[in-house]
């Protein structure tokens, strides 16, 4: 005889069941989602005016934010900077190196990336800029020591122990860091550069279609497209770009700086002429005036 | 379907569920297939990419030049040059190592500068050279001078911004002044700077010029890199040649296109060498490459001219360092002569060369031909070389062969004029024939510059003593490197010079007479400013220009060149005389000299168009004494000076004395003007004003007085300095010129400590000025009437230059270092530290009249 094992399931059974079996699951993965899967970012950070100890101590800590925070997939660099102080701008290069084993990493050019704002640009992956940028002045910037001198009743174990260098060592040492910093756009652009190292080293700045054509940037580009360049290099679509300035600094220290980043670009103070530059090497580009 | 398999369908189908919508939303943000490869991370190491910019090797070199001669090099400092000495040091010393030095042109002619060098050295001049300054370079060169012209790109007119370390500044102006000058050797300075950025020396505006760069030439043989530190690139005419040219890879900052450029160039007959960079030549760069070794090789161009032609108004810069003194037709030399020789040593000395008097040529020195028209018969084979007869017919006779002449009936020699007019007897011929015309020998001297046989000889030859001794004046004052050109009213050539005497009727002598000494004319020295002629002192010791002669009761007349001194002589004395010089836009400065060339007098008392006067200056002598007269400024004026009898003692002066009583009397109250009238009334007319009767004074109360007598006694005024009457006094003493005596133990001039006051009880003489302390002798101590509270005058206020300080405090007053002093610096003034009437009765009547002699009246 044959016997039938069969169960019967009441309607709401299988109602229950289907509501474990099928929207728990799905309702717990609509859940999880938007945390196993955030959103990428894409983080922007602005390298505005002059290149100095505290842009470089802003720039860095919001490139190592971005490193640190794993939505933040990419990072667009936005540069309006006549250069600065050499050291500053190299630690600038190599922040941008570092972030680069990361992640994609774009520079986009807006008014100005001339001499140490160059220097920083050339560590991004890509480089875009307006049309109407100036870019390069790829060089140095040093005063020379004067003459030396010893006194009666001041006693020095070397003769430079005062003055720290020579005359001619200085102009050594500041053709020395004119090829470093050739290096570095070597480095940089690696096979993209059109241009030999003697002409660059001519410290022209040139307009972004004759960058294109160096090979100093890699296109013309508005900013936007600049950070959706920088998606595509992260291999996302749907970003979020993302001041990492805001996440980084409170309002109390924009004192530091006596603006935002993000605020629109005070023309005259970008392209004034230094008033004060202290003994140093420096990635500067002066504009200097002439009646000639 | 086992329950272990629909276990497993339901699991599965539970993580399907809860993973979509992790799917779903990483598709929406991520791209699966599209993310474009990156290129790896580079690796920055410019450690290892990029080497040490190494500092330029310093080629061995030893500069041992042969000196073969000694002399200047002319070094431009009058058109703003941009340097300093620390440029030129190094070249300097290869100068030094070849006998030569830098003479610095700082303003003047710079002809009349050219003359003692070979060469002339301009580095970056801001300033354009004049066309005068052009032409003097010119005619330099075409005579075998040697110029180097050095510019520098950074060597611009530079306005600095006010922050001294801005980065800012504005170039004021690029204009390259030196084209001024180059451009008249077709050469021109670009207006560039040049740069290599492939192969430089440290810094692409620091050019390497090597191999082919390099040209032959004497001044780069065997040199194998020459560095520059910022170089204008040049341009050189046809016939010059690029001496260092750039490679191909050096451009230009005015083109930016490789246009190997040249360096430095010489013009088309090699005598002058553009370079277009300064600072090689300056430490340290010119350690760098075979630097020193071209800046030695400059060195041996500007010294190595061998070509210097020289001319007449050269003199006497062409001289070899010996020169000997010849008297043509061996005169017997007088006393006169000696003043010139003397005079003419001093001059030569002046500029390194000894002047020695001879009899005959000797080798290797050159000579100084000094003679008569009519003693020049030994000259004539070199006048004949130059074109030149000497034409005396009938011939000039000696006094003794006149007097044998005047026995036999052969006619005296009549002079001849200027103009040779009717006085010029028909059959009298004395002319100087030559390509210049023929020119009367009277009145006309002749200089003439011979440099046959290897030696350079000057012959100056005159028509009389008196005509001799005025063109060797001319020669002395063509002497100083920045004189005037003296020969401007000659007829000139290269070598030849047809001058004025300066001697009216001029008699053509038979033979130099130096017996006496010479009388002087009244009759203008040309050239040498309008002057009588000169005497032969040595004023050249004064820095002096000499002028002449000027006798008591002459006026004579001058014109002061930029930064000129004039010295005349007065040997009129013994006299007593006021010494007055006036002149349009003169700011007169007056000197009087003894023979020793002490400094009696001193006056610089008035401004510009005002006279200025030494006066009542007792000459005790029939010595030379010497006026010199310049302006403060130095600038060029015409003046006229007037030697006269002093008026002292006259009683030409109107007098005021100001009793100044309005004080507090320190002694119960001591006022001097009774006793001061009476002494002078006898000789003056006075005026007494006394403050406690008459009130303060006004500002008109003086007009008319041109001496005041400020009598303040034992008064003392808490006003000091500001005291309103002494405000009065000195606005007329500054205005009309008045002399001003003061009496008082504490007068508001002095009393400017405000308390400070010493015993004074007697005075004691300190100088002897012969006027002024005429009767009293130093030494002699005058006891006062009692003893006085004075103010304290330190000595260090005291000018020694220009006050004479009087009297000191006597042995009873020994804190007192100052009791009377009298100055005729700015404005003529006496003062003495107590009343007068407390001074004994005998120096009152000695002193008040004596003060006034010395003021003049």
């Amino acid at each position: 005889m044959t016997e039938t094992n069969s169960r019967s399931f009441s309607p709401l059974y299988l109602i229950f069941v289907f509501l474990i079996a099928i929207l728990l699951p799905l309702g717990l993965g609509l859940y999880l989602a938007p945390r196993v899967v955030p959103q990428p970012k894409i983080g922007v950070v602005r390298l505005t005016y002059e290149i100095n100890s505290f842009t470089a101590d802003l720039f860095k800590k919001q490139m190592a934010y971005a490193r640190n925070d794993p939505a933040f997939k990419a990072v667009v660099v936005i540069i309006n900077s006549p250069g600065g102080t050499a050291s500053d701008s190299e630690e600038m290069f190599l922040e941008m190196l570092t972030t680069r084993e990361q992640m994609p990493v774009v520079a986009s050019i807006d008014f100005i990336a001339a001499s140490g704002g160059y220097f920083t640009a050339v560590g991004a992956d890509e480089i875009y800029a307006k049309s109407s940028a100036f870019i390069g002045n790829i060089g140095v910037i040093g005063l020379l020591p004067g003459g030396v001198f010893i006194e009666d009743d001041v006693l020095t174990t070397g003769p430079y122990k005062y003055f720290g260098s020579t005359r001619d060592g200085d102009v050594r040492t500041i053709e020395t860091l004119k090829f470093a910093f050739l290096n570095a756009v070597q480095t940089g652009r690696g096979d993209v550069l059109q241009a030999d190292p003697e002409f660059l080293s001519r410290a022209e700045g040139f307009d972004g279609v004759r960058s294109l054509e160096l090979g100093l940037i890699d296109g013309i580009a508005s900013t936007q497209n600049a950070i959706d360049r920088a998606a595509a290099l992260a291999g996302i679509k749907n970003y979020e770009a993302v001041e990492i300035f805001d996440l980084v600094y409170d309002p109390e220290d924009f004192f530091f700086f006596a603006y935002h980043p993000s605020q629109q670009i005070d023309l005259e103070r970008l392209w004034a002429q230094p008033t004060d530059l202290p003994p140093g090497y420096y990635y500067r580009y002066l504009k200097i005036n002439s009646v000639r | 379907m086992s329950r272990i398999i629909r276990s497993i369908l339901l699991f599965g189908l539970f993580l399907i569920l809860l993973l979509s919508p992790l799917v779903v939303r990483y598709l929406g943000h991520y791209r699966l297939f599209s993310r474009e490869a990156r290129p790896p991370v580079p690796v920055y190491n410019p450690g290892e990419a990029v080497s040490v910019v190494p500092t330029p090797v310093s080629r061995l070199f030893t500069d041992e030049p042969e000196v073969t001669s000694s002399g200047y090099v002319l070094l431009d400092m009058a058109h703003g040059n941009y340097m300093d000495e620390t440029d030129i040091t190094y070249l300097d010393s290869r100068l030094s190592l070849r006998g030569h030095q830098f003479a610095r042109f700082t303003g003047g002619d710079l002809a009349t500068a050219l003359r003692r060098v070979n060469a002339f050295v301009v580095i970056a001049p801001l300033n354009r050279f004049t066309n005068a300054e052009i032409a003097a370079v010119r005619d330099f060169v075409d005579r075998g001078g040697r110029v180097l012209m050095v510019g520098d790109p950074t060597r611009f007119n530079v306005i600095f911004s006010d922050d001294f370390f801005s980065f800012s500044y504005t170039i004021e102006n690029d204009d390259i002044a030196l084209n001024s000058l180059a451009n008249e050797f077709d050469i021109i300075f670009t207006g560039d700077y040049l740069y290599n950025t492939v192969n430089n020396e440290g810094n692409f505006r620091n050019i390497i010029i090597e191999g082919s760069g390099i040209s032959e030439h004497a001044l780069t043989a065997g040199l194998r890199q020459i560095a520059f530190y910022g170089s204008h690139s040049l341009m050189v005419g046809n016939g010059g040649r690029a001496l260092l040219t750039g490679d191909r890879n050096t451009w230009s900052s005015a083109t930016d296109r490789p246009v190997s450029p040249a360096l430095a160039v010489l013009n088309q007959n090699g005598r002058v060498l553009a370079v277009g960079d300064v600072d090689f030549l300056a430490a340290p760069y010119y350690t760098s490459l075979d630097n020193s070794e071209f800046v030695a090789r400059i060195a041996d161009f500007l010294v190595g001219s061998s070509e210097r032609r020289f001319v007449l108004r050269d003199f006497p810069f062409f001289y070899s360092p010996n020169v000997n003194l010849i008297y043509a037709g061996s005169p017997d030399l007088g006393p006169s002569a000696f003043d010139d020789i003397i005079a003419l040593q001093q001059a030569f000395r002046n500029v390194n060369i000894r002047l020695n008097l001879a009899a005959a040529p000797a080798a290797n020195h050159d000579i100084l031909y000094l003679g008569l028209y009519n003693q020049a018969s030994e000259l004539e084979d070199f006048l004949k070389q130059a074109g030149i007869t000497l034409v005396i017919d009938p011939p000039i006779t000696t006094d003794d062969e006149d007097k044998e002449d005047d026995s036999t009936g052969t006619p005296t020699p009549t002079p001849t004029s200027d103009n040779g007019d009717d006085t010029k007897k028909e059959k009298d011929v004395r002319q100087i024939q030559s390509s210049l015309g023929n020119i009367q020998m009277s009145g006309t001297s002749l200089i003439l510059l011979d440099e046959s046989q290897g030696q350079r000889r000057v012959i100056v030859l005159a028509a009389s003593k008196a005509g001799l001794e005025s063109t060797v004046n001319r020669l002395i004052n063509m002497m100083p490197l920045n004189a005037s050109y003296t020969l401007a009213d000659c007829l000139v050539q290269d070598t030849l010079a047809l001058c004025p005497s300066g001697v009216n009727n001029e008699e053509v002598e038979a033979e130099l007479d130096t017996g006496g000494a010479p009388e002087p004319s009244a009759t203008p020295v040309p050239g040498t400013g309008t002057t009588p002629a000169p005497d032969t002192g040595t004023e050249d010791e004064l820095g002096a220009i000499r002028q002449g002669t000027i006798s008591l009761g002459q006026t004579v007349n001058g014109t002061l060149e930029p930064d000129e001194l004039h010295s005349w002589v007065f040997n009129g004395g013994p006299a007593v005389i006021d010494i007055t010089v006036q002149g349009s836009n003169l700011d007169a400065v007056l000197e009087l000299y003894d023979s020793n060339f002490e400094l009696l007098e001193y006056r610089d008392s008035t401004f510009s168009n005002q006279a200025e006067t030494i006066r009542a200056v007792n000459i005790p002598d029939g010595d030379n004494y010497y006026i010199v007269v310049y302006d403060y400024f130095g600038d060029p004026s015409d003046y006229t000076l007037t030697v006269t009898t002093s008026e002292a003692g006259s009683g030409d002066a109107s007098i005021f004395i100001f009793v100044d009583d309005d004080g507090t009397p320190a002694a119960g109250g001591i006022r001097s003007g009774e006793a001061i009238a009476a002494v002078l009334a006898a000789q003056y007319e006075t005026t007494i004003w006394t403050t406690s009767i008459d009130g303060p004074l006004s500002e008109n109360t003086l007009a008319g007085y041109n001496v005041i007598i400020w009598d303040s006694g034992d008064y003392r005024t808490s006003n000091e300095v500001f005291d309103p009457d002494m405000l009065i006094i000195f606005g007329h003493v500054f205005d009309a010129g008045a002399a001003l005596i003061i009496f008082g133990a504490t007068p508001a001039l002095l009393d400017f400590d405000g308390g400070d006051l010493v015993a004074l009880s007697d005075i004691e003489a300190t100088e002897d000025e012969p006027i002024l302390m005429d009767g009293i002798a130093i030494g002699d101590v005058y006891a006062l009437d009692r003893t006085y509270q004075v103010v304290n005058v330190l000595l260090e206020d005291i000018d020694p230059e220009n006050d004479l300080l009087l009297f000191s405090g006597g042995p009873n007053s020994p804190a007192v270092t100052f009791a009377g002093a009298a100055s005729q610096a700015e404005i003529s003034i006496f003062f003495l530290l107590s009343p007068y009437v407390a001074l004994p009765t005998t120096l009152q009547q000695i002193l008040l009249p004596n003060i006034l002699a010395w003021m003049g009246f």
